[in-house]
């Protein structure tokens, strides 16, 4: 972006094409070597392949191959399409946004919000443990879209405030960095026909691979789950290793199953000390009471990777701590007594052997500080989750004796909370992590 | 309270039920807040040999409950005898069953009024609500409910006899006396088959009503599910005594092949059926331990051979050993296969609709085969125990064939010939849809 012209830049274009009007080579990608094109067809996504760019452009001669590949997506999804599923069939939904100091990222995420809550959709924006009222001044411009202010930090303790304020049947999340594409909200809602289906997930592509830590991201630890729908329950898959379902950025939960399943653990995900797991554990735990997760393709989010390289290796290592910390929690709580044996499997065949090709410098490998990252994350794993279960139960405990105190001068409990619904006050467990992603 | 006796309600809502006086009450009370109007039914509680306090607490809520409520009461032993005791005495035009644990919802009633208007045999939706700690086999078995309604959802869905069930289902009051009632033959299980059975043999049509919603609560566990499965076994013995056209197919899981496990407790099941218990008992506490252990994959393997078992026994326990099963077999016709002079229907040349009906009717007992243009695309073999085919089965038949293997094959042939320029794509997106 900042590069000059004529310096190839480190990273890649990203190129929506719709197949409809693919009669061209594709144009104007001077600065890149490569690119990924994501093929569209009547809105859809429908596949996606990386090219080398050559002189700005790439030959029409080379897509013409990827094609067969887009045929069974392409038919899927507008098979989808039923044009007898009108729009007013579809359960009523909210959309929760959890943002916390990235005010720029959720200004870019708005214009789509806007339009989501134009037609009459319940749109909110949580905006978790502020460090400066930048985003509360962003929200007064947007008077559709509500704005709720959680105190207590943490990702998933905003999701839980987000559940509880919401007033739709089905609660989709997105987060603040990404952007939905056209259509999302309805591709996840007609899922939702199936009474056992709880949780829909749907596709995540990168909105700009322009630094070398965003292509790593999208190499690496990339939402992309592929073009086809696909439907997970217990009986189909290892209901441990929920990272094939999709992620948190792209999700919609049917609200009245989370009092089956239970609220997203405050003690996991961004702003505690686990980092990041929280979407992955309640992935888990929806499939272990027997629901249903649909992942569909038609629902599109762009999101942009961070840029740094730093905030990369964070990102990395906070994702090799949260699935050994919701792990540990799967062990304690739910007694998942085959992750003794799991957990040191996935220990030894991803992260040592990660490391190892690293340092051997194998082909394909991922870079040093990288695998060194996740590899320790994953050590510090399960003890971070029980530290950051203790640093909650102390909080829940102060906050108690608190409320006794306000009790007893019969006062108002004011824990620093805008008011609100009394619905969102309830003194629940907080994560308060001393490390912040 | 009671409104006065003279007036002939429309709807008689039958409960059988035995020792379970506090779910009775339940759904005594929710058929107190029905939106249909109370006074255009009545409600009969059969109690087959309660020897709680069943009767005290229906003789007591009658006081106070806004519709006609009669209590019968007898010692049968039998949910068929039951049922056709609370039939006996019911005055509707229209007869409800309604299971002790399926708690209505307050659409139920009326949604059965109105979809009886149409004079069929109409399901509602017995929705499985889970106990507050659901084991992995009351997990299981609400997919099972929750699919098998989906199914019977489906636009288009061809109804067998197995889709009966008499937890919650209305009919003429006049059709069910015209085929008999429930088979008192069938003391333990599958009474409600065998009358779907009979229904279909009558050309009555099944219909399921997902408005019609009532909460079943689950409360059967694993052991008390493997009693139930070898029941079954021995009343689809029953079965296939009676409707030999079923038999070879409904048993067709039990002769097909397969591993070594499984047919060494098959052996036990034919060889030695008065000699498992001992086996099973071991091999449940083994299956507690694998849920204990959450080992998922070991647990829902064994608990499929639990389930073979327990059906080969319950057949074994009524047909005899393996070779007097097989001889019992082979006496029953094979499975109809499409005749020879089924019908064609040409979708490339459609026949007039009266053709198309005549094709139908003969379709039923021979078969049918599909062709397009001259190729044979699908072809539906004679089903027994199956409602008469009818055009709208069709329909669903050739959508799923459709999006199984010609779309997918169209769509990869258009891609392929698609020259880089938007005109064939249009054409061809314009197609698909």
């Amino acid at each position: 972006m900042t590069d000059i012209a004529h310096r190839l830049r480190p990273g890649a274009a990203v190129r929506e094409v719709h197949l409809e009007q693919l009669n061209q080579d594709i144009c104007s990608l001077d600065g890149f070597r490569r690119a990924l094109v994501v093929f569209r067809l009547r809105g859809a996504v429908v596949g996606q392949a990386w090219f080398r760019v050559e002189d700005g452009r790439i030959p029409l001669l080379q897509i013409r191959p990827h094609l067969p590949e887009v045929a069974w997506p392409a038919w899927q999804q507008l098979a989808a399409r039923d044009p007898a599923a009108s729009a007013d069939r579809l359960p009523p939904a909210s959309v929760v946004v959890c943002t916390r100091d990235r005010t720029a990222d959720l200004a870019n995420c708005l214009p789509g919000l806007s339009k989501l809550a134009a037609e009459g959709h319940d749109v909110i924006v949580v905006d978790n443990c502020p460090s400066d009222d930048g985003t509360a001044r962003l929200m007064a411009g947007h008077p559709t879209i509500r704005y709720l202010h959680e105190p207590r930090p943490g990702l998933d303790v905003a999701r839980n405030r987000g559940l509880r304020a919401a007033t739709g049947e089905i609660v989709a999340f997105t987060d603040d960095d990404a952007q939905v594409d056209a259509g999302w909200l309805p591709a996840l809602l007609r899922n939702f026909d199936d009474p056992l289906v709880a949780v829909v997930t749907g596709i995540t592509l990168p909105l700009e691979l322009e630094t070398e830590a965003q292509m790593w991201f999208e190499q690496t630890h990339g939402f992309g789950r592929g073009f086809v729908r696909r439907s997970f329950d217990a009986c189909n898959m290892n209901i441990l290793a929920t990272g094939v379902v999709g992620a948190g950025a792209n999700v919609a939960i049917r609200r009245s199953a989370v009092d089956e399943i239970g609220p997203f653990d405050e003690a996991l995900d961004g702003g505690t000390l686990a980092r990041s797991g929280g979407d992955q554990e309640f992935f888990y735990r929806t499939l272990a009471r027997g629901y249903r997760i649909v992942y569909e393709p038609g629902a599109l989010v762009w999101h942009r990777h961070r840029r740094e390289w730093d905030a990369l290796r964070r990102t990395v290592y906070g994702y090799g701590v949260g699935v050994f910390a919701w792990w540990t929690r799967a062990l304690l709580k739910e007694g998942e007594l085959t992750l003794l044996k799991k957990a040191p499997g996935w220990f030894w065949h991803h992260h040592v052997r990660n490391l190892a090709r690293s340092l051997l410098r194998r082909p394909g490998c991922v870079p040093l500080d990288l695998a060194w990252a996740e590899f320790r994350g994953a050590l510090a794993g399960p003890g971070s989750y029980l530290r950051a279960r203790r640093s909650l139960q102390r909080q829940a405990r102060a906050r108690a004796a608190n409320h006794e105190d306000a009790v007893d001068r019969k006062d108002v409990p004011d824990f620093g909370q805008q008011p609100g619904p009394a619905a969102d006050r309830q003194p629940l467990a907080l994560g308060q992590g001393s490390e912040t992603l | 309270m009671n409104p006065s006796p003279s007036a002939s309600p429309t709807l008689s809502i039958i409960v059988p039920t035995h020792n379970r006086s506090a779910l009775v009450r339940r759904v005594l009370e929710a058929l107190s807040r029905q939106s249909y109007p109370a006074t255009a039914f009545e409600v009969l509680v059969v109690a087959d040999a309660c020897r709680d306090e069943t009767e005290d607490t229906v003789a007591a809520y009658a006081a106070q409950a806004p519709y006609r409520l009669h209590l019968l009461s007898h010692r049968a032993g039998s949910a068929a005898a039951t049922r056709n005791l609370g039939a006996a005495h019911a005055r509707g035009r229209v007869l409800l069953f309604l299971d002790d644990d399926v708690v209505p919802q307050p659409g139920l009633v009326q949604a059965h009024v109105e979809a009886q208007r149409q004079n069929r045999v109409v399901l509602g939706y017995s929705r499985p609500i889970l106990p507050a700690q659901p084991g992995w086999w009351q997990l299981d078995a609400r997919r099972w409910w929750e699919d098998a309604f989906r199914a019977m959802g489906k636009p288009g869905h061809r109804f067998t006899y197995r889709d009966f069930f008499s937890g919650n289902v209305s009919m003429a009051s006049a059709l069910f006396h015209q085929v008999g009632g429930f088979d008192t033959s069938f003391t333990g299980r599958l009474e409600d088959y065998e009358l779907g059975m009979r229904l279909l043999k009558t050309g009555a049509r099944l219909h399921f009503v997902p408005q019609a919603i009532g909460h079943h609560h689950e409360s059967t566990d694993l052991g008390l599910w493997l009693r139930r499965v070898r029941q079954d076994g021995a009343a689809d013995v029953r079965i296939g005594q009676r409707y030999p056209e079923l038999r070879v197919r409904l048993f067709a899981h039990v002769t097909s092949p397969c591993d070594q496990k499984r047919g060494r407790l098959r052996k036990v099941a034919f060889g030695h059926p008065q000699r498992g218990d001992r086996m099973e008992r071991l091999l449940l506490r083994q299956a507690a331990l694998y849920e204990r252990l959450r080992l998922r994959g070991r647990w829902r393997k064994l608990v499929s051979l639990l389930q073979d078992y327990n059906y080969c026994r319950g057949v074994a326990e009524t047909i005899g050993d393996w070779p007097a099963f097989s001889a019992w077999l082979q006496e029953a016709p094979l499975p109809p296969a499409v005749a020879g002079d089924a019908p064609v229907v040409d979708l490339a040349a459609l026949p007039a609709a009266d053709a198309l009906e005549e094709a139908l009717k003969h379709a039923t007992d021979q078969g049918l085969r599909l062709a397009l243009g001259g190729y044979e695309v699908l072809t539906i073999p004679p089903q027994p125990g199956a409602e008469p085919l009818r055009d709208e089965h069709l329909h669903l038949a050739l959508r799923e064939l459709a999006e199984q293997q010609f779309v997918p094959a169209l769509a990869m042939h258009l891609v392929r010939s698609t020259s880089p320029g938007g005109l064939l794509w249009q054409s061809s997106s314009s197609t698909l849809t």
